[in-house]
């Protein structure tokens, strides 16, 4: 495969899926970085994989329908941590 | 009396025969701590409430530090991020909840890599955390603070975490006991999470009775955890005194640029476990460099993953606040999920991982552990890491293979280099077979002591 | 209209919430409805760091039975993918549901009155979103909901009229609550609909349009019908005027009946699905599927019930319709059959479709008690009958001659002296044939 080299659309893309904010720099930077490990990563090309063996069955791992108190928090111990907060509720900006 | 340097198995002697009592205990370490940490910066938090320990728990109080990346209820939690700067779980990790069971006191939360993403713990939004054996070079990462805060002495025994190297690295930059156990083997449940199918949670130590020790409170199912595995759990202590002989697996691709000091000692090392009985075999594994892409393509899907968690709504600040390495496998990770491009990296990565996996099975087929370097070199100094492009993945080029597979494996140091730093050598074991790697670097203990690279460096840190 | 060229193409996604004890994936109570916002949460359905999902046994086996009922097959291998967006409802930024390996895949299902088999794509499992609460200036958000068990059932694009989405639905939602695994509520929002809209041309000869048009919020089975014929009528307007509708997202403003755009901007979601690593691949073998056969037959359905009675009770098609549609008369029905005489199972039928005043608030023993004693009392008939008619008749010749001449109200009055002279013993619609054959 040809060096795939990021280009700054490409970049700024990805912040946004990401919702990462970045500088000008940073995209810069990441331009950079991102290609070079693209370009380390393009040698699993090199293996040609055979058939492996599909990995042994285990069993299910499920929980029994049932309620248990143990782990529910409090209002007060869910909202403990937050900075945005009305009432017994999350807040966040109006959203439109 | 002085106990410094005295193992957690020795300090639950003495508060059984109560010759100390855990407050007492405590405070000791806390007074270190204050004394010692601002030359390392091992610790993010301290805990200074007394705990009381009830009778018949059976670590009597024994104190113990714990990486910042488990949640601890009621205690300030962080993985070193400004993100998490004020988070205070309202809840505990498994392994959290086992320790206090057993009767652990909490001393406090260690620094490391930002949301483990490093090598160096340089990447904390806390400060680097220094090597107490040079405080210019690093401890190693991910759990760089347990390393110092062990190595120092300013906890004896602390837990960490393995994503691939975090745990083992560490513990050979710092001359110390480090063992990962296998992908399964200890509940995830409340560690934060950085590579799902990669974290373990395991211990640094100072001794392989301590490791051992920590390894059957900790290990075992947990409802809570879907990927901890049903299997019963050994007496791992009692296992120790096995001294069966064993072949040793060791293979060429894990000496390819090593520091030839670190070859050297580990080529020592070896001639200790044939002395004992043990058979070397030559064995060939695929090279390393292909599971640093598996591991680089899995891994930063992961993170990319789990960090999304990280808005700002329900705790901690908003994503402004992550850093440059967060951010950029946040980016990597991403684009190797985006459309068009998950089968041909992340799908292709999966299938490159069960050839590994099956790699691994068809060597043990001959050998019971393989024995490598743990780090290609000693510890590096601060600021050192940008010299090299793929840094983390370089420095934990051996430990990778073994990480994506699953496999447990145990560092331990095998002496120093010129420069007066540690050496470490990895024991790497079967699935969920960490009586054989645990009982095979006890024997090498007793017989060596570990060339005192444990115990020399606490003269530099005696009350 | 020309309505003709274009033929709606209409394909459905519905999501069920299921009744279960607990969510998804923790232990806390699934049930929300009027709960204190916030007071069910925990670590997991919280989204806090280092919390893990593990699956609802139960929940897995309601969506499996789904899948059953709609003759899906059931996958012996799936597994759960995460699907990430941000949103401030969706705690983890990646919901947990399943991507390329459902539960089940490729049924079909006719059901009653429907005319024709519609085609199931597949039955998923997925975990619900918190519910948010728009303000002036906030949006208040609640977690309790985060976590419930939701099914996904998706249809194939094989639905052309808003009526015929409607029959569906209603069928879909007797069966859901049939199975006992949700009371599919669309009011309360324990069922909800999503249609996609497209109109194909008579001329692409039954080629997939290369659009299609998602619609949202009808919260009604009042409002399915107007949304989408609503949406049927706007995309041929468009087509006709020569644009093209967009694909975009629709929701639907039920006080003024129209559907309007929801998307501001066109986001193709770029999901990025990968497997959930914290929960192993599920594996299901013969001996499981053999278990859900069974769950699913003794959780009777409507169509069950309905051949039941016509087959085995011989009870008229019309009858059989009503009682066979509640699991609740259907089952006051069986017990009176158990205590009744044979001969009275189709009036116990007629009785309960046409005068279920009469057995409201009645055990089935009490009344079927109450119908015997009415029935054994000597029925006049035959000669006896044409006798006593005669008599009436005989006795009211003014009535008799003022039906003749067409007062039709005459020969009511007529049957009631007749019932009254025989004590009601017997059938009124018999006198009234047998009094106007006589005249």
């Amino acid at each position: 495969m040809a060096k795939k080299l990021f280009s700054r659309g490409e970049v700024m893309h990805l912040a946004n899926l990401a919702h990462v904010k970045l500088t000008e720099k940073e995209v810069a930077q990441y331009q950079k970085q991102l290609s070079e490990t693209i370009a380390y990563i393009e040698n699993l090309s090199e293996i040609t994989h055979q058939h492996v063996e599909k990995k042994e069955k285990k069993q299910n791992v499920f929980f029994d329908d049932q309620t248990s108190p143990v782990r529910i928090l409090s209002p007060d111990q869910a909202l403990a941590n937050t900075k945005h907060k009305k009432d017994q509720y999350f807040s966040v900006k109006k959203i439109m | 009396m002085n106990i410094v340097g005295t193992s957690g198995i020795e300090l639950i002697r003495l508060l059984q025969t109560k010759k100390m009592s855990s407050s007492e205990l405590q405070e000791f370490f806390l007074k270190r701590i204050k004394k010692y940490d601002n030359q390392f910066n091992a610790y993010v938090t301290t805990v200074e409430e007394k705990k009381n320990v009830s009778n018949g728990q059976p670590l009597f109080g024994l104190p113990i530090a714990i990486k910042d990346n488990f949640c601890t209820k009621g205690v300030r939690t962080t993985a070193s991020s400004k993100v998490l700067n004020d988070f205070i779980p309202p809840y505990d990790a498994t392994v959290v909840t086992k320790l206090k069971k057993a009767g652990c006191i909490l001393l406090g939360k260690t620094n490391m890599d930002a949301w483990a993403h490093g090598s160096s713990t340089e990447t904390s939004d806390f400060g680097v955390t220094k090597n107490p054996h040079d405080l210019t070079r690093v401890p190693g990462g991910s759990s760089g603070g347990s390393a110092a805060a062990v190595c120092a002495y300013l906890a004896p025994l602390a837990i960490g975490s393995e994503t691939a190297g975090s745990i083992r690295q560490p513990a050979a930059w710092c001359g110390l006991v480090g063992l990962k156990p296998t992908y399964g083997r200890v509940s995830r449940y409340g560690v934060i999470a950085m590579g799902s199918s990669l974290d373990c949670p395991g211990s640094i130590t100072r001794t392989v009775s301590d490791a051992a020790l920590l390894l059957g409170i900790l290990a075992g199912h947990d409802p809570y955890d879907a990927t901890s595995e049903i299997i019963s759990v050994p007496d791992y202590l009692s296992c120790l005194k096995n001294k069966e002989p064993l072949t040793i697996g060791v293979s060429d691709e894990y000496f390819d640029n090593v520091q030839p000091e670190v070859s050297a000692k580990v080529q020592e090392a070896l001639d200790v476990f044939r002395k004992h009985g043990h058979r070397i075999k030559k064995i060939k594994l695929i090279s390393p460099k292909y599971a640093i892409s598996v591991y680089t393509i899995i891994q930063r899907a992961e993170v990319s993953s789990n960090l999304a968690r990280y808005d700002g709504i329900r705790y901690g600040n908003g994503r402004e606040y992550l850093g440059q390495e967060a951010k950029r496998r946040i980016m990597l990770g991403t684009y190797t999920l985006s459309h068009g491009y998950y089968d041909a990296y992340y799908k292709k990565a999966e299938i490159v991982r069960e050839v590994i996996r099956a790699d691994f099975k068809r060597v043990y087929k001959d050998v019971d552990v393989i024995i490598a370097p743990t780090t290609p070199m000693t510890a590096l100094k601060i600021g050192e890491w940008e010299k090299y492009p793929f840094f983390g993945e370089m420095m934990d080029i051996l430990n990778e293979p073994g990480a994506i597979a699953g496999l447990p494996a145990i560092n331990i140091p095998v002496g120093l280099d010129s420069n007066h730093l540690p050496i470490g050598m990895q024991i790497i074991g079967r699935h969920f077979d960490e009586e054989t790697i645990v009982r095979l670097a006890h024997q090498y203990e007793e017989e060596t002591d570990f060339f005192g690279v444990t115990k020399q460096i606490l003269k530099k840190y005696q009350d | 209209m020309i309505m003709s060229t274009y033929q709606p193409i209409i394909g459905l996604e519905i999501h069920v919430e299921l009744n279960t004890a607990a969510k998804m994936f923790c232990q806390c109570p699934a049930n929300y409805f009027g709960k204190k916002p916030n007071t069910q949460t925990c670590p997991v359905c919280l989204g806090l760091p280092g919390a893990l999902p593990v699956p609802n046994r139960k929940a897995i086996y309601y969506a499996q039975l789904i899948g059953k009922a709609l003759n899906c097959r059931l996958n012996q291998s799936s597994k759960f993918d995460r699907k990430h967006y941000f949103y401030p409802d969706l705690p983890k930024g990646y919901q947990i549901s399943q991507y390329d390996e459902p539960l089940c895949s490729e049924g079909k299902i006719e059901f009653y009155g429907c005319h024709t088999e519609h085609l199931i794509r597949r039955v998923h499992i997925e975990e619900d979103t918190g519910k948010l609460l728009h303000e002036e200036e906030v949006t208040l958000i609640d977690f309790n909901r985060s976590g419930v068990p939701l099914v996904e059932i998706v249809t194939e694009p094989d639905f052309h009229s808003a009526e015929e989405v409607k029959m569906f639905l209603e069928q879909l939602q007797i069966l859901i609550r049939d199975l006992e695994v949700s009371d599919a509520d669309m009011e309360k929002g324990s069922m909800r609909l999503e249609s996609n809209i497209s109109m194909g041309s008579q001329k692409s000869g039954g080629k997939l349009p290369d659009y299609k048009v998602e619609v949202k919020n009808i919260n009604s089975f009042r409002f399915v019908k107007q949304a989408i014929e609503y949406e049927i009528k706007r995309q041929i307007d468009l087509l006709q005027k020569g644009g093209s509708p967009r694909q975009e997202t629709r929701g639907f403003e039920e006080k003024k009946g129209i559907t309007y755009s929801q998307r501001t901007k066109e986001e193709a979601h770029d999901y990025r699905y990968f497997p959930e690593p914290d929960i192993p691949p599920i594996e299901f073998d013969n001996a499981h599927e053999k278990k859900i056969e069974e769950l699913l037959h003794a959780r009777s359905t409507f169509e069950m019930r309905r051949s039941l009675l016509m087959q085995k009770y011989k009870i008229s098609n019309q009858n059989a319709l009503i009682i066979a549609s509640d699991k609740k008369k259907f089952q006051f029905f069986e017990r009176c059959v158990l205590v009744a005489d044979s001969r009275l199972i189709a009036r116990i039928a007629n009785i309960m479709v046409n005068k279920p005043h009469m057995v409201k608030n009645t055990a089935p023993a009490a009344f079927v008690k109450t119908l015997t004693a009415i029935s054994e009392q000597k029925h006049v008939e035959g000669e006896e009958l044409v006798s006593h008619i005669e008599k009436i008749l005989e006795a009211n010749e003014k009535a008799v001659n003022d039906y003749k001449r067409g007062k039709q109200n005459a020969i009511m009055f007529l049957v009631g002296l007749v019932m009254r002279e025989l004590k009601g013993q017997a059938d009124a619609q018999i006198i009234r044939k047998k009094i106007e054959e006589k005249l």
